[in-house]
């Protein structure tokens, strides 16, 4: 996928951009960075004490560093500040970047990709794991650290790497004893996307520690706090281990204090953890987080919860409560759209945001609100007799009464006035509000297509109003079947129902 | 005579926009920069030429090129999606009628082998011509779509008029507070370098707040003016007073057009009048490229309309309204009903 890269110079320094998402500006980039490696490599030095490094600088001796992402260059200067790092592999798909290191960014990461320890390697970093698996011969092959350094994911594929299966290939790299530094996204702004990384971590078999980090450039373009993970392959991280660990000279705002103070959470925030589903390539649930983020929705507590105090074998039991609704519920998919209608619509208060979730990085709720009453419209452009008809021919496998139903509407449809027809479905069609609520054939059918048409008109970024177009067409002329058609899709679908949806819905 | 459809490879891009910009009912959201922009953005692009000539295969020539669709997807797995035309499909008159159907027929084969592919469905086309009317030859299938890419209705000034004549056609209102503006000393620059997009951002972003209309975040305008600043395709153009920035817009060169997409002003000495400055010095930019056309991009004359308030300070430049057709949509019931049918097994 290509990438815009953008540097913003500025009198204080340079802000560095891919694809319009602050990177870091160069003013507070030490306070991300100094978090983001510092202390695991600090960890790691005090575990693995024994591999010192020899008198020649061997590189099979010493700490052994991965760095996923992090192509700037910054992160591998702050894993430099240890002596005791003998070498350090930093994966990065993008060679624009990498290039940008090496020039641009070179007085600020004090050319770091130009030190003997650093091999760079150009490649997507999931690719690289899958084949560095295939090559660990020895125990010395594996990684002491691992620093994941990612942008933030505003695609499908670019949730790939804070997948399950992402994290369970890097406990197969790293040393049991290994530790593992994640960043992760804002837990005040995108709290559920950050407590989906967390679930994941914890579920790929990492014991993972929360942490929450004020970078002032990150607030200033209305990020939040930034949130990082920092994990264990096995051996669980204390807050006596890290009180003992050695900082590096020069640092600029991290500290034992500052560091251990990064690790409490807001009680109410924090209590979501166990709300979210994990993150797998089967079931990808953190991009619905991103973009659902939906904040100021939780308000803050006084009480705080500090995640180095907890008893991490409690942690698991609670967390692996809420994995179990994990399994195959993707709120971005179509089925689990429909199927959410069909729970929702025997509801009086229908959650509409549930009902259609916000699908592209510039969709807003708004804009659903805004869609959810032009349901009409929509399915207006829709020929229904001639779709029932391609169902009925292309659906084989459906069952026979389903196919039955679908063409016992079909005649319906094409028999007789309106009045008639409408008259027929009421009758053959579910009643809204009944206890013994069974859906027809008919009736999922038609939540299908109006579930379809809404996803299909959000589904992309152009999907905005503020083009200044009404949009709407005007006649039903185009379409042969019009407002009798909609006068079917009222009264199977419920029009108190959705208006009410709609007037729930609307932000004014 | 024959017509054929052929996917367009990078060598045909300046064959494919000169065929475009001389379009008359040509966009730039149908350029080859366009495309590369909606790229960035997530989008695959399908970049299909119509060819004709004497022969079964006509060869691919910027002579023989008479037609063509960029169709625009942003890919949802899992999901439902419209293969998207923003300004096209682009197609010669006489060619017209012949070429809709090859079009059609590639648009829908795409449909039918992505959905395949990748887990997902493209369940229709959506075209948005700027045709002023409904052609004849176009499938009746085509139906109004329930939303709109870009504004269907706008305001355009010649800009083939004389510097006096676009002056004497403006109401009166708009020449006393342009030449106010340049009374109190507003300036304007053109820009294309990359500290010009956060100041015009700021201002954007700014307005868009105030006015409470939905607004592009920053990511957006460094995609775009990063991939159509090297074409010479925009400008940002920035008006200044006693060294303040006041009001900022971005405008697209595409052919004999040149279209203001984006604005946005503080509100800090309004009596000023910057943006009357910026706009008719944006004019004179455009004549002075060789555009004909000065396209406000969107404009109404209905009270209710979100458009409304804006294009009371547009109609103060005059010009002529133009009215387009709007988008339209071909459903693939074949698509849609594979769609249906795998939500029925399921729920």
């Amino acid at each position: 996928m290509p990438a815009s890269l953008f540097i913003e110079h500025c009198p204080n320094g340079l802000a560095f951009y891919i694809n319009g998402e602050l990177q870091f500006h160069t003013e507070d980039e030490q306070i991300y960075h100094e978090y983001l490696v510092v202390p695991a490599i600090a960890l790691a030095a005090k575990r693995f004490s024994d591999l010192s490094v020899s008198q020649d600088n061997s590189l099979n001796k010493g700490i052994r560093v991965l760095i996923c992402g992090g192509g700037d260059g910054l992160a591998v200067r702050d894993v430099l500040r240890f002596p005791e790092v003998s070498s350090i592999d930093l994966v990065d798909f993008n060679p624009e970047v990498l290039n940008l290191a090496k020039t641009v960014f070179a007085p600020f990461n004090e050319n770091s990709l130009s030190d003997r320890k650093v091999n760079i390697h150009c490649q997507e970093a999931f690719l690289f794991l899958s084949d560095r698996i295939q090559n660990i011969a020895n125990p010395d092959d594996l990684y002491h650290v691992v620093i994941c350094d990612f942008t933030y994911p505003t695609s499908p594929e670019e949730t790939r790497v804070h997948s399950q299966e992402w994290f369970q290939l890097i406990r197969q790299v790293l040393h049991p004893q290994g530790i593992l530094s994640d960043n992760a996204v804002s837990p005040d702004c995108n709290t559920l996307g950050f407590w989906c990384m967390y679930q994941t971590l914890w579920s790929a078999g990492m014991i993972a520690k929360p942490m929450q980090v004020c970078i002032p450039s990150f607030h200033q373009l209305g990020y939040g706090d930034w949130g990082f993970f920092l994990a264990a392959n096995e051996q669980a991280i204390t807050k006596a281990e890290l009180a003992n660990i050695h900082f590096p000279n020069g640092l600029r705002l991290l500290n034992l204090d500052s560091l251990l103070a990064t690790f409490c959470f807001n009680e109410a925030i924090a209590e979501q953890r166990f709300t979210v589903n994990i993150h797998s390539q089967k079931s990808p649930q953190l991009l619905y987080y991103l973009l659902n983020h939906h904040p100021n929705i939780i308000e803050s507590t006084d009480a705080n919860i500090d995640f180095l105090a907890l008893d991490d074998a409690q942690e698991i039991n609670r967390l692996s409560q809420s994995w179990m609704r994990s399994l195959a519920i993707d709120p971005l998919r179509l089925e689990s759209v429909a199927k959410l209608w069909l729970e929702q619509m025997q509801k009086s208060h229908p959650d509409f945001q549930k009902l259609l979730p916000v699908q592209n990085p510039y969709h807003t709720p708004k804009m659903t609100a805004s869609w959810l009453g032009s349901v009409p419209q929509l399915l207006e452009q829709i020929n229904l007799p001639r779709l029932l008809d391609r169902v009925i021919t292309r659906g084989k496998d459906l069952p026979p009464q389903a196919i039955a139903d679908l063409k016992q509407l079909l005649t319906k449809l094409q028999s007789g006035n309106q009045g008639e027809r409408e008259e027929r479905t009421d009758v053959a069609l579910n009643r809204i509000g009944s206890e013994t609520f069974q859906f027809s054939t008919s009736t999922k059918l038609l939540i299908s297509l109006t579930v379809t048409m809404l996803v299909a008109n959000l589904i992309a970024p152009d999907s905005v109003f503020a083009k200044g177009s009404t949009g709407f067409a005007s006649s039903g002329n185009d379409t042969g079947f019009s407002w009798g058609f909609t006068g079917v899709i009222i009264t199977t679908i419920g029009l108190t129902w959705l208006s009410n949806l709609y007037t729930d819905s609307d932000p004014k | 005579m024959n017509l054929h459809l052929e996917l367009l490879s990078d060598r045909d891009r300046y064959t494919w926009d000169s065929m475009v910009k001389t379009n008359p009912h040509s966009c730039f959201m149908q350029s080859w920069t366009w495309a590369d922009f909606k790229e960035l953005q997530g989008y695959k692009t399908w970049r299909y030429g119509l060819f004709c000539g004497q022969d079964s295969t006509p060869e691919c020539t910027s002579e023989n090129l008479a037609g063509g669709c960029i169709f625009y997807l942003y890919p949802q797995l899992g999901g439902a999606n419209i293969l998207l035309a923003a300004g096209g499909a682009i197609l010669s008159p006489e060619w017209a009628a012949m070429g809709m159907p090859l079009l059609l027929e590639a648009a829908e084969q795409l449909a039918c082998e992505y959905s395949a592919s990748f887990n997902t469905s493209i369940i229709a086309l959506r075209i948005e011509p700027l045709w002023e009317s409904k052609p004849q030859w176009l499938p009746a299938d085509f139906v109004r779509s329930p939303a709109d890419l870009m504004p269907t209705e706008t305001l355009l000034i010649d800009l083939q008029l004389t510097p006096d004549q676009l002056l004497a056609q403006m109401q009166s209102k708009g020449r006393y507070n342009l030449r106010l503006s340049w009374r109190y000393g507003v300036t304007t620059e053109f820009r294309q370098d990359d500290a010009a997009i956060a100041l015009f951002y700021d201002l954007f972003w700014e307005t868009s707040q105030r006015q409470n209309f939905f607004g592009e975040p920053f990511g957006f305008f460094i995609n775009l003016c990063q991939t159509l600043f090297p074409a010479n395709m925009a400008e940002i153009a920035i008006a200044s007073w006693q060294g303040e920035t006041l009001a900022a817009i971005l405008v697209i060169y595409w052919g004999d057009r040149c279209t203001y997409l984006y604005g946005g002003r503080n509100v800090k000495h309004p009596h000023v009048m910057a943006s009357y400055a910026m706009h008719w010095s944006a004019m004179q930019r455009a004549k002075a490229r060789g555009c004909k056309i000065y396209d406000f991009y969107g404009f109404t004359t209905e009270p209710n309309h979100p458009y409304f308030r804006f294009s009371r300070f547009k109609q103060q430049f005059g010009g002529a309204i133009a009215k387009t057709i709007g988008a339209y949509d071909y459903v693939f019931y074949d698509r849609l009903a594979d769609t249906i049918i795998g939500l029925l097994e399921k729920l």
